[in-house]
């Protein structure tokens, strides 16, 4: 199978590191997988980085979405799911994390027939937006999470039932 | 107290009010006070850093709280191995690697215990509530029990590197996809007492009853021939089928199911527990095959699967009989609906029906068989959504009423008859019915 990890971006930080971690064990595991991300936070990359191909947008969009909030906010999703969209023919399972990318991965698997394992890390709250956020997180093959406590409330939230899987080292 | 020449804080990550670095910071200033040499390393950056360093200027302790600013994780290795024990105060952190890096150099740490951590590492590492009086507490308790303290941090790191290994982790990220099915023991012998057998009323029954002679109908067995009833359930169909006096095979997942359809010992028919994905039979063997009510217990991607075993093991001009149930057109509004109404996330149905089907969906399905193919749409039962939940104690009185009112406006005999004579039925009748007649030649 392979597997296409969507992120927003790429930084140091917990989730970030899981994408890219979890993208070199399914390639070790025979498993072509690459990162689409809108920008890398250069000089401070996951361990690992270097060892996993990334899809990214021009460099144009990149410096824009690295240095301007404002643009990444405004811009940010429509850019990441074209980026998704032009290359999603290429793989059979979409696995978004941060935000917005679970919106950008069900959409784009539903117009292509591709399969979705969403990795949540924390919930969040999208007020008016809580329906439509309910209704593509059903849309989703498989959910993943980090402990049992957040698999708890995806289940109280969505009624869905998520699978635990301990973040590794 | 077991005496330490000096005692060596870490806290690793952004300096960010949700980290709570302020704790550290506080609960440094009361071991110092206590006359314990304690030193306070921050790796890592963020908004309360200035903050800190102006706190840690006006209580003199500059030189015992170190602010290294952002650390390269190649580079972090060097400040676990030099601290004693690592300070992790943020609240509402789901599963932070900081403590799990600190125990690969058999460090422990103080945890919030509002962390997810606490399903994990709760032998090897402290969780307080994050206030500075339990932290504080916590760290005259590792210098007096330090030993304790040492073991379980090397225990720690055998589990860790044993545990929580990437491959592991991408091995049960894989699993999530082909662990998909709901698990067979749903099937037990309540489950068909419940839906099959005795169900909450009769007009369940009769629809039971009248949906089992529609696929005879469209099935046709015949005296001799080999017929396989996929998902065979109880054996209810099988030995109805075996009736007409053809050869039934019925195979299931569900080895309690399997033995209750034994226990029907119907003529001609033969059951054994199978995967529908993996079928034993040699190619071309059935005539036909029949799948009542499956399709829509079965995920999406196994189908594909299962739909290829079929292509197999049926003959050539041989036919494929399915009906699945409930149309999603129809009851996917009512069910949002009742959801809102009712305050809930889910219904029992929805553990099991896990891939409900329309009309466009259904005859999508069947673009790999060559044959002739054909899609309807029927009423099997009556009192639709009213007959599901009669028995139900738990729902209000009034969404009884409103399940009545809708099974009256569509299925009093004149509404139903447009229904099932137009388009409409598309939307609004309750039984998907799909026959393939598949070519001579395949």
């Amino acid at each position: 199978m392979r597997f296409l990890i969507v992120q927003p971006w790429i930084s140091y930080r917990g989730a970030e590191t899981v994408s890219v971690k979890l993208c070199g064990a399914l390639n070790k595991l025979g498993h072509p997988s690459k990162i689409a991300c809108l920008f890398l936070d250069e000089g401070r990359l996951p361990e690992g980085s270097r060892r996993v191909e990334f899809i990214l947008p021009s460099r144009f969009w990149q410096i824009l979405f690295r240095k301007f909030k404002l643009a990444l906010f405004i811009l940010g999703t429509p850019v990441l799911f074209i980026l998704v969209l032009k290359n999603v023919k290429n793989f059979d399972v979409l696995n978004p994390h941060n935000p917005p990318s679970l919106w950008v991965c069900v959409v784009s698997a539903r117009l292509f027939g591709k399969k979705v394992v969403w990795s949540v890390h924390n919930l969040f709250d999208w007020r008016f937006l809580n329906g439509l956020d309910e209704f593509l997180v059903r849309k989703t093959n498989a959910i993943v999470t980090p402990t049992k406590m957040l698999a708890k409330e995806v289940k109280s939230r969505y009624g869905l039932k998520a699978k635990v899987i301990y973040n590794a080292i | 107290m077991r005496s330490r020449k000096s005692l060596k804080l870490l806290q690793v990550g952004t300096l960010n009010p949700q980290k709570n670095p302020r704790v550290s910071l506080a609960v440094l200033e009361r071991l110092r006070a206590k006359g314990i040499d304690t030193k306070l390393t921050f790796v890592g950056d963020g908004p309360e850093r200035v903050g800190l360093e102006k706190k840690c200027r006006r209580l003199n302790l500059e030189s015992y709280a170190v602010f290294t600013g952002y650390v390269e994780n190649k580079d972090l290795g060097h400040y676990y191995k030099k601290c004693d024990l690592v300070l992790m105060p943020g609240t509402r952190e789901t599963f932070s690697t900081v403590p799990l890096e600190a125990l690969i150099y058999a460090k422990p740490s103080i945890i919030s215990d509002d962390s997810g951590l606490t399903e994990v590492l709760s032998e090897y590492c402290m969780f307080v509530k994050p206030t500075v009086g339990n932290v504080y507490r916590k760290i005259l308790d590792f210098i007096k029990n330090g030993k304790k303290y040492e073991l379980r941090g090397q225990k720690g790191r055998v589990w860790i590197k044993k545990n929580l290994t990437w491959e592991r982790y991408a091995k049960d990220f894989l699993s999530t996809l082909e662990e998909e099915q709901v698990l067979p023991e749903v099937y037990s012998k309540s489950y068909f007492d419940i839906h099959h057998e005795h169900p909450r009323s009769d007009y369940l029954y009769s629809e039971r009853k009248n949906r089992i002679a529609r696929g005879i109908e469209y099935l046709e067995p015949r005296p001799r021939e080999k017929i396989l009833d996929l998902g065979c359930g109880n054996g209810e169909v099988s030995q109805v089928i075996s009736d007409s006096g053809a050869f039934v095979w019925g195979v299931d997942y569900s080895i309690e199911a399997i033995a209750l359809a034994k226990e029907r010992r119907a003529k001609n028919a033969d059951f054994s527990v199978s995967d529908a994905e993996r079928l034993s039979f040699r190619d071309n063997y059935f005539d036909k095959v029949i799948c009542l009510d499956v399709f829509e217990h079965i995920y999406p991607h196994k189908l594909e699967k299962v739909l290829l075993e079929v292509k197999r093991v049926l003959k050539p001009g041989g036919r494929f009989v399915v009906a699945t149930s409930p149309n999603s057109f129809y009851l996917g509004p009512f069910m949002s609906i009742a959801k809102k109404l009712l305050k809930i996330k889910q219904f029992e149905s929805e553990e099991y029906h896990v891939n409900v089907f329309n009309y466009f969906r259904l005859k999508k399905l069947f673009k790999g068989f060559k044959g002739k193919k054909s899609i309807t749409l029927t009423n099997d039962g009556h009192f639709y959504f009213s007959s599901r939940i009669a028995m139900n104690s738990n729902i209000p009185g009034w969404v009884k009423f409103a399940a009545k009112l809708v099974d009256y406006l569509f299925e009093n005999p004149i509404s139903e008859k447009i229904i099932l004579l137009s388009p409409l039925k598309i939307f609004l009748a309750h039984d998907l019915w799909a026959v393939v007649k598949l070519k001579d030649n395949g």
